[in-house]
C-alpha cells in the first residue's frame, strides 16, 4: 500500500488549487465547482489518516461527506437557477439584491 | 527506492493536478467542467490505492454519475454569454497577489503537514470494505439516518427554490381550464 502521508500531500495540493480557483473566478458555477475540489482534498486526508491508523471511521466520514456534498450541490444549483431568473446573470460581482 | 506502486501514485497525483489546475484556469465552463471529472477520476484512483475500494467506487457512481450531471444541467440552463464573456477569470495584480500568495501557503503547509510527527509511527493495515459496512450499519446508524433524512430534505427545498411562479403553470397544476 502507498505511504498514508503521501495520499495527504495530493490532499493539500488540490485543497490550494481549490482555493486559488474560489479567488480567481466570478461565475458562481466554477466557484462552486472549485468548492467541490476542495471537499474532494478534505476526504483524500480522511482517507490517508484511515489507511495510517487503520481505522475505519475515516472511511465512514468520508462518505459523509461525499453525501453532504450531493445535497450542496443540488441546493447551491438551484439557488443559482433561481438567481439566474431574478437577476438574469450568475455572475457574483453582479448579484446584488441582498447587498445593503 | 520508487517501487512500481510509488510511481503509478505520483502519475495519479500528476493528472490529479493537472485536472485541477485546468479547472481553474480554463476560460469556458464547459471545459472547467470536463477537467474537474478528470480530477475526481484521478481522486477516485488515488482512493483505490489507499485500498479504499468502496470509495472509489462512490466516488464515480456519486461524484461523476450524479454531481456533475447536475452542475452540468445548470451550465446548460444559463445563457452561454455569460458562460464566455462574462465568467472570464479576473487578471489583475490582485490575483496574481493571491496566486503566489497560495503558492507560498501551499508549501508551508506541505513541509508543515510532511514533517508532522504523525507519520513517524508506522502505518497498520488498512481497514476492510466488509469493517466499513459494519462501521456504517452498526456504529454510525443514527448518523447514516440522519444524512438519509438531509438528503430528502435537501431535494424538497432545491425542488421548492426553483419552482416556477408564472400564473397559467399554476392554474395547469390546479387543473383549472382557461
Amino acid at each position: 500500500m502507498i505511504d498514508p502521508s503521501w495520499i495527504a500531500a495530493l490532499g493539500v495540493i488540490l485543497f490550494g488549487i481549490g482555493l486559488l480557483g474560489t479567488f480567481y473566478h466570478k461565475n458562481a458555477i466554477v466557484v462552486l465547482m472549485c468548492i467541490e475540489l476542495m471537499l474532494n482534498a478534505a476526504n483524500l486526508n480522511f482517507v490517508a489518516a484511515a489507511s495510517h491508523y487503520g481505522d475505519v471511521d475515516g472511511w465512514v466520514f468520508t462518505a459523509i461527506a461525499i453525501s453532504i456534498a450531493a445535497a450542496e450541490v443540488a441546493i447551491g444549483l438551484a439557488i443559482l437557477l433561481s438567481l439566474y431568473s431574478t437577476q438574469g446573470t450568475i455572475s457574483l460581482d453582479g448579484a446584488r439584491e441582498l447587498r445593503n | 527506492m520508487l517501487d512500481f506502486e510509488s510511481v503509478i501514485f505520483v502519475i495519479v497525483s500528476c493528472a490529479a493536478i493537472v485536472g485541477a489546475l485546468g479547472c481553474v484556469f480554463s476560460s469556458r465552463v464547459a471545459h472547467s467542467l470536463l477537467w474537474l471529472m478528470f480530477t475526481f477520476f484521478a481522486v477516485a484512483a488515488a482512493f483505490l490505492m489507499a485500498s479504499a475500494e468502496m470509495l472509489a467506487a462512490i466516488q464515480i457512481l456519486v461524484y461523476l454519475g450524479s454531481v456533475m450531471l447536475v452542475v452540468q444541467f445548470g451550465v446548460m440552463l444559463t445563457r452561454r454569454r455569460i458562460q464566455d464573456v462574462e465568467s472570464l477569470p479576473t487578471l489583475n495584480a490582485i490575483s496574481a497577489v493571491s496566486s503566489v500568495g497560495i503558492f507560498a501557503f501551499i508549501l508551508v503547509l506541505l513541509r508543515g503537514m510532511m514533517e508532522h510527527s504523525i507519520w513517524d509511527s508506522d502505518s497498520s493495515t488498512a481497514p476492510t470494505t466488509l469493517g466499513f459496512a459494519d462501521a456504517i450499519f452498526n456504529d454510525w446508524t443514527m448518523a447514516t439516518v440522519i444524512l438519509g433524512s438531509l438528503l430528502a430534505m435537501a431535494m424538497i427545498g432545491a425542488s421548492y427554490l426553483v419552482r416556477d411562479e408564472r400564473l397559467i403553470n399554476l392554474l395547469w397544476d390546479m387543473g383549472v381550464e382557461e
